[in-house]
């Protein structure tokens, strides 16, 4: 599966200048941090946002693989709520293991904080 | 539970009953599911794969899926445990062969497994012996409906459920069902069948999942599309192909008999004897003859053996099953001579105990 996602992502690049790929590959999830370029030699995202961070460079990758760009299965009972929130939680884990690479303690004690806040808000 | 109980039973989808259960060995369904509020696995530090791991895991343990749940750390395991899971199906190899934090709840009977931290954070499959997959898809449902009451699952409006890799986005569903075709490989038609499955976008693979050899002449098939179709619809796709592969196995098998009954009988019965007599066996060759055996089974040809019996040998020469019950590592040349000496216990005590049943 993962070779025949590669080669679709290889065909893919066909129609498109040096530049305009280089320029995509550098793109960065700001939720996560992958480039499109990792996901292109991994084969594998890096967080529910890449969905929409990349959405350019997969739709016609998921056209390819699927023939087909909409969901029209099952759906959650409970839908995520505010997804915005959820992605700011992946954010703010990756920010705060930075700072603490960093030694900015004030700062990862901060997002710390804040993190915890946001997951007993969303367990009661 | 305890893993050491495994190598007595055989498992839910070993059971050789159920529709088509000569041809079709297992059906089988599979759910990719992810938490909405961690990374996927390759961006998911040690910390979130540990997260990720005791939410699922009281998620998987308070929702009740089984009232018997085996929960395994995949991660403390021994190397033959792990090689064990694979063997019986009960976690993929990339699962076995993975890094850091990750588990597997296994319900007694064998009939579903929980995978954590694999490709994606929860893996749901569900098993059954024969051709079943209406009823495994309500079976899978009902756990994925009792787990989504207390996590949240990464879903998107227009794409559905978000996924590591892109092609499983959407439903995040695998249909697959294994089937036994060892007569359309020795009319050489097998791969006529393969490049008419891959025009509808089916994928054939081997009795161990992505990227392994069709060992024993089984064949894996299942679809290769999971967006822009209901779970109905994918399943009901390959519903409708499986009575179609089954026709041609059967009308192959028929050709066979009716070109020289002598020769597969004598193929069949040479297989037979090879294994009730030999000293030291490779793997391959076990399944190389247990498929004969079993296709002389199903075609009345051996009449003291059951399928229930030859499925069961299958899993059971395999490396990990032979090393734990010796209890201990064994090279491979040893393995194969423990395989031999398993074979002519086993079929030897088969034996004996139907003439025993018959008279």
């Amino acid at each position: 599966m993962a070779a025949a996602l590669a080669q679709q992502v290889q065909q893919m690049a066909i129609g498109q200048t040096a530049e305009e790929l280089a320029h995509l590959d550098q793109q960065a999830c700001p939720v996560c941090g992958i480039t499109f370029y990792e996901f292109r030699s991994q084969g594998r995202l890096g967080c529910p946002h890449d969905y929409v961070a990349f959405q350019t460079q997969l739709e016609p990758l998921i056209m390819n693989v699927h023939g087909e760009s909409e969901h029209v299965g099952k759906r959650p009972r409970r839908t995520p709520g505010s997804s915005e929130q959820r992605t700011q939680l992946i954010r703010m884990r990756r920010e705060m293991k930075e700072a603490i690479e960093n030694e900015h303690y004030e700062r990862a004690s901060e997002l710390r904080d804040h993190i915890r806040r946001i997951e007993t808000e969303q367990a009661s | 539970m305890e893993l050491k109980e495994l190598i007595q039973t055989s498992g839910e989808w070993l059971r050789g009953t159920g529709p088509e259960a000569d041809i079709v060995i297992s059906s089988r369904v599979r759910l990719a599911r992810n938490l909405a509020d961690f990374p996927f696995i390759s961006r998911a530090t040690p910390q979130d794969r540990v997260q990720v791991e005791r939410i699922l895991r009281n998620a998987i343990i308070t929702s009740k899926v089984s009232a018997d749940l085996l929960y395994v750390a995949v991660d403390e395991l021994e190397g033959v445990d792990r090689q064990l899971l694979v063997e019986r199906h009960l976690i993929s190899r990339e699962h076995a062969e993975g890094q850091g934090r990750r588990a597997v709840a296994i319900d007694k009977a064998e009939k579903f497994s929980l995978m954590i931290n694999e490709e994606d954070h929860l893996r749901i499959q569900v098993m059954q012996s024969g051709f079943n997959l209406r009823s495994v898809w309500e079976q899978i449902n009902a756990i994925d409906n009792a787990i989504e009451d207390k996590v949240t699952y990464a879903f998107h409006e227009r794409l559905g459920y978000l996924t590591a890799c892109p092609t499983n986005v959407g439903t995040g569903m695998r249909v697959s069902v294994m089937l036994h075709l060892p007569a359309l490989v020795i009319t050489r038609q097998i791969e006529k069948v393969f490049r008419s499955l891959q025009k509808i976008s089916l994928a054939v693979r081997g009795l161990f999942g992505e990227g392994s050899q069709a060992m024993g002449d089984f064949y894996q098939i299942s679809n290769q599309i999971t967006l822009g179709r209901s779970e109905d619809e994918l399943v009901q796709q390959v519903n409708d192909i499986v009575p179609v592969i089954i026709d041609y196995e059967r009308q192959a098998r028929q050709f066979l008999i009716k070109e020289s009954q002598e020769n597969l009988h004598d193929r069949v019965s040479r297989a037979y004897g090879i294994l009730r007599t030999a000293q030291t066996i490779s793997s391959e060759e076990t399944m190389h003859l247990l498929s004969s055996v079993r296709m002389g089974v199903n075609l009345g040809l051996i009449p003291d053996l059951r399928i229930a019996d030859i499925n069961e040998l299958f899993i059971h020469t395999q490396p990990a099953h032979l090393q734990k019950r010796t209890g201990g590592e064994l090279g491979s040349a040893d393995r194969n001579i423990e395989r031999a000496r398993y074979l002519r216990q086993y079929l030897s005590r088969e034996d004996g105990a139907n003439r025993a049943e018959k008279n």
